[in-house]
């Protein structure tokens, strides 16, 4: 944060001195890209439940069947791709093995319709009870959610990366340099003083950045690092050349498993799974089998990957087992870390996407991500107030950059919660048969977004605040109703049932709601004090009116 | 080693650490007219603690689990105690006193 800690106003101008000039990049690598960076934030932190939001968005799923043994699961799905996926190149079965993974499910490709597939291709989940797919809704889910984070829609994945890449590092920026900036890193840790206007706002700030400061450097890093490859194209280009093919070399080179044949064209048996499984847990421990990738089944070059379930590591890489799939022969063990820098890399990734944390351990990720989310929000206002206060000596300049930075506030920082809620929303009121309905659910929410940033557009910030959080609190309050009237997994049937997948979301949505309420009315509180303050003053010299909840509360 | 009683554990006994280093603040001596506890005293909790917890949580869940429960629970923490200090600066001595025995009692489970 740009701190003049004497004054105690934030320094922006550059004018020398090593502080100072990193307060100016403080401010402008922070304000440049910080409604990107806020998004990627808000789609982050919900990220950490994309299970959860899978799972609560696809109500006619069962519960979890993660207690299911391997051999149980394996032979289940096993039985289900022989029956529908006969003649494949491929089948993927990924076992219920943890949280990450809660039904089991089968991905093939090249399979014969002549013999009786019911598709060449094809991705289901299926219900080890009956061995049957299990039918849902179509829907992006809390994966595409998650996904947004990383990989903007309606975009190529090219420009996406980009956009996604610098603004990360961006934000790298914004964080070094703001711990240059903020020289009471320590003095000034417990400090907030509510209702003091532009100095709460810089604690808040600081209080905010401060406090989870790991995470944010962690999560910044290991993000630059996950998008490494698109970012420093270089690293693997020096050694792999330019051309098309020279990616997906260096991808096959680092992260496919070892001993991959063509097919022979030869039928043959597959082997017994049971004694594979065996072997592998007896190298790994019992149930820790995450997939069993089958390559040719039924040729002499059949071969079974056997993935680790990683969800007890922090690494978020897979030590694998090949077996010869006829003979059932172990012929390779790959551990994840095949290099000192792919173990770094797997680190980094695994403390980025917290897929080992248990349950506790996930709420503190996502508590974590909700202060990074309040610091860039706090970051992106404080922008706007000091300038205002500027603004009220430059009474001959219109200050358009500065309703244009409020505006965009208005319209990500409290509109971003309303499509949020719109997401979800779509998800229980489009129609369950509809073709593209996944496309439509995201088209929602991106559709109420730009309807949240029109109606910042149109009405003023001191209205727009208050309005759009009380539409957001609104939104995710009555989801938990929504979801009652529309499926009979309402909050109270899960509290019955114990069913805390469902519960557990529908409450989070009800005290999401409570919280934008509160900020809502706290906002209009301002608001209106502020307006009586401004009653008496006829000859405001302030050339834009007030309209932040910020100057109001000063006192 | 139960994982989620000792992320419990942590979350209040760095509370208790983060009070105790608050209370030691000259802002907090200057707003509350008498010591509820010696500076000193709470100087000897707080630090030792902190390496103690630190230790314990790299020792006994690994460098990857430890830190990151550590520094997870750190955040919570914190916030917890800002949020008193700000709004209600008189029951610091109390969020103190609660969470140190009962993340003890926690901890003590958690590595049983």
């Amino acid at each position: 944060m740009s701190t003049d800690i004497t004054k105690g106003t934030p320094s922006t101008s550059y004018n020398g001195g090593w502080r100072t000039s990193s307060a100016w990049l403080h401010t402008w690598s922070g304000l440049t890209l910080g409604w990107i960076l806020y998004f990627v934030f808000v789609t982050g932190t919900v990220g950490y439940f994309d299970t959860e939001i899978d799972r609560w968005m696809q109500p006619e799923l069962p519960r979890s069947q993660t207690g299911t043994s391997t051999d149980e699961a394996a032979n289940a799905i096993l039985n289900f791709a022989q029956a529908n996926a006969p003649g494949a190149d491929q089948w993927l079965m990924s076992l219920p093995a943890s949280r990450n993974q809660p039904f089991g499910s089968l991905y093939w490709r090249g399979a014969s319709i002549e013999s009786g597939a019911v598709s060449a291709s094809g991705n289901t989940l299926i219900d080890l009870n009956n061995i049957t797919a299990l039918n849902a809704r179509e829907t992006g889910g809390g994966q595409l959610l998650y996904q947004m984070h990383w990989r903007f829609p309606y975009m190529t994945r090219n420009y996406s990366d980009w956009i996604i890449s610098i603004a990360t590092f961006f934000m790298f920026v914004a964080i070094i340099s703001g711990i240059i900036t903020h020289k009471r890193i320590f003095k000034d840790f417990f400090t907030f003083r509510p209702g003091k206007g532009q100095r709460s706002w810089l604690d808040a700030h600081n209080v905010l950045s401060v406090v989870a400061l790991p995470f944010h450097l962690m999560i910044t890093y290991s993000g630059l690092l996950f998008m490494g490859f698109s970012f420093m194209p270089l690293v693997f280009a020096a050694y792999y050349g330019n051309d098309n093919g020279a990616r997906g070399q260096f991808y096959s080179e680092v992260f496919d498993p070892p001993g991959m044949v063509a097919a022979a064209g030869v039928a043959a048996p597959l082997t017994d799974l049971d004694a594979v499984i065996e072997e592998a847990e007896s190298v790994w421990g019992e149930n820790r089998i995450a997939t069993i990738d089958i390559r040719n089944p039924g040729d002499s070059q059949a071969r079974i990957f056997i993935s680790e379930n990683f969800d007890q590591t922090v690494a978020a890489g897979a030590g694998r087992l090949v077996f010869d799939g006829t003979s059932g022969e172990l012929l390779h063990n790959a551990p994840s870390a095949s290099s000192p820098a792919k173990a770094v890399r797997d680190v980094s990734l695994g403390l980025h996407e917290g897929l080992f944390a248990t349950t506790l351990l996930r709420w503190l990720y996502f508590f974590a991500g909700v202060v990074g989310t309040a610091m860039v929000g706090t970051g992106l206002v404080m922008w706007t107030v000091k300038r205002r206060q500027q603004a009220s000596s430059e009474i001959d300049k219109k200050h358009r950059g500065i309703r244009l930075v409020e505006k965009l506030n208005v319209g990500t920082v409290a509109g971003l919660f309303v499509a949020l809620a719109a997401y979800f929303w779509a998800n229980r009121l489009l129609p369950a048969s509809m073709p593209g309905r996944a496309d439509w659910e995201v088209h929602t929410m991106f559709l109420t977004w730009a309807l949240m940033l029109m109606l910042s557009a149109v009405i003023p910030a001191r209205l727009g605040w208050p309005l759009q959080f009380r539409l957001g609190g609104f939104a995710f309050v009555l989801l938990p109703v929504v979801n009652m009237a529309t499926t009979e997994r309402g909050l109270i049937h899960s509290l019955a049932t114990g069913d805390w997948v469902f519960a557990g979301f529908d409450l989070t949505a009800l005290l999401c709601g409570a919280l934008l309420f509160w900020i809502a009315q706290r906002a209009t509180q301002v608001m209106n004090k502020h307006q009586k303050q401004r009653a008496p003053q006829t000859g405001s010299t302030s050339p834009i009116p007030s309209e932040h909840p910020v100057e109001g509360a000063r006192q | 080693m139960n994982s989620q009683l000792l992320t419990l554990a942590y979350s209040l006994l760095l509370a208790a650490v983060f009070a105790a280093i608050c209370m030691q603040s000259l802002r907090f001596q200057r707003q509350q007219q008498q010591n509820w506890l010696p500076v000193k005293v709470l100087k000897l909790s707080a630090w030792p603690l902190l390496l103690c917890l630190a230790i314990i949580a790299i020792g006994k869940m690994g460098w990857g689990f430890g830190l990151v429960t550590l520094f997870a629970a750190t955040s919570l923490a914190a916030v917890t105690v800002v949020a008193t200090f700000t709004y209600k600066p008189g029951k610091l001595p109390l969020l103190y006193s609660l969470s140190l025995p009962t993340g003890s009692i926690f901890l003590a489970l958690g590595l049983l």
